[in-house]
């Protein structure tokens, strides 16, 4: 049972852009995470490699500066849902994911800790090293410019 | 957007009031503003809106499969090599074995099963054989006398889809030698479960918080209940969760 890989892989595929380096960006961040003990110093271990796998994304991009093309990110169903609200869900979040990818890297990963990940501010501040300031401005920019992206997408008014 | 003299104070708070960051001082501040605000009122409403619906489509990914292996395996390698629990030894060995339990679990020394272990691995199996619940629903009026028939006692099922946790359903669990409540309660892409039974002598004993197999897990005893809460959810959320039931009465 690898408890916070599911996390991990998801920041990454955001932060790749659904890029297929997602797994290997992963992978350096758990290398990196065995060999680093020393430096945690207790806190949420979910933040504190999600911390890594940011670092390791930084580096991978830097070392190859590749933002590979996205492919549709695999769906996760949902068995409780009847077929049609399985589908209403799907199209939902299908969109959601879509605007969310289509946002600038650094309002994407605040609103994909925030919401998918449900981090502190504090947490999120110290996982893209930045005031918490900073968190606060780009999540509020980040959810106008979705409930703009939304409303463009799909003409409803209510967001 | 409107003339009343504080909505530009009150608009970036909104978000602060919407992510439960803002202090007791400043959550009334916006809370009363928004009660005789429509403008704001609206505006937070669009940001709840956005939130349950981003969470409702529910963006967390699975890991490949091929991917466990790799983690796995390297896990393992490193497990063998000589030396690894050296970095334990000395001052940084409770924030590293916290660590442990969160990350590597499964590659690190065994451990006695304790409570908090039987209910993080209770968690673990109710999400993995798609037996979360037995009774499905959102209404505790259902799922209160749906556990009166088939436990020997009553445990309480709360209403607190307003604190955002919405209640999923209930089932029957075996732990601790015994038949066990587990209340199933949702806070956006997190379950939580919530195991309870009659209190007996022992339990009164406070455990700190835990972290088992990576998740959260929280005692304590209300009402002569003995209650232990286990959720991927971060501490602080499973904290407030805590505060949350221990805060209401049940139905």
């Amino acid at each position: 049972m690898l408890p916070h890989l599911d996390a991990a892989y998801s920041f990454a595929r955001y932060l790749t852009r659904g890029g297929d380096s997602a797994e290997d960006v992963v992978h350096d961040a758990y290398a990196r995470a065995l060999n680093a003990f020393s430096t945690y110093r207790g806190g949420d271990a979910k933040a504190w490699l999600l911390t890594i796998v940011r670092n390791c994304f930084i580096t991978s991009v830097r070392r190859r500066s590749e933002v590979s093309a996205s492919d549709e990110m695999a769906d996760i169903p949902d068995d409780a849902d009847s077929p049609e609200a399985a589908l209403a869900r799907r199209q939902t979040a299908e969109t959601m994911r879509r605007l969310i990818k289509k946002l600038p890297e650094n309002l994407a990963e605040v609103i994909v800790l925030r919401e998918v990940e449900d981090l502190s501010y504090k947490e999120i501040a110290a996982i893209i090293d930045a005031p918490i300031g900073t968190v606060m401005s780009r999540l509020a920019r980040a959810r106008e410019a979705l409930a703009k992206s939304w409303r463009e997408e799909t003409g409803e008014v209510s967001l | 957007m409107t003339d009343k003299p504080d909505c530009a104070e009150i608009e970036p708070l909104l978000h602060g009031l919407l992510d439960g960051e803002l202090d007791a001082a400043n959550t009334l501040k916006c809370e009363e503003h928004i009660a005789s605000c429509s403008a704001c009122a609206t505006a937070y409403q669009q940001l709840v809106v956005q939130r349950n619906m981003i969470r409702a489509a529910n963006l967390r990914e699975v890991a490949p499969e091929r991917l466990q292996r790799r983690v796995r395996t390297m896990i393992d390698r490193k497990k063998n090599a000589a030396g690894f629990l050296r970095p334990f030894r000395g001052a940084t060995w409770p924030a590293a074995a916290a660590l442990a339990a969160g990350l590597f679990v499964f590659a690190i020394i065994p451990r006695g099963p304790d409570l908090g272990e039987q209910v993080a691995e209770s968690h673990v199996r109710s999400m993995m054989a798609n037996h979360l619940v037995d009774v499905v629903s959102t209404d505790h009026h259902t799922v209160k006398p749906w556990f009166a028939g088939h436990l020997d006692f009553a445990p309480p099922v709360y209403d607190l889809a307003s604190q955002g946790f919405t209640l999923a359903g209930g089932r029957v669990d075996y732990m601790n030698g015994r038949q066990v409540a587990a209340v199933v309660y949702r806070h956006g892409a997190h379950v939580i479960n919530l195991f309870i039974w009659p209190e007996s002598n022992g339990d009164a004993v406070p455990v700190p918080p835990l972290v088992r197999d990576g998740y959260n897990v929280r005692h304590w005893t209300k009402l002569g209940m003995s209650c232990w809460a286990v959720s991927d959810m971060n501490a602080a959320e499973l904290a407030r969760f805590e505060q949350v039931v221990r805060a209401s009465n049940p139905i």
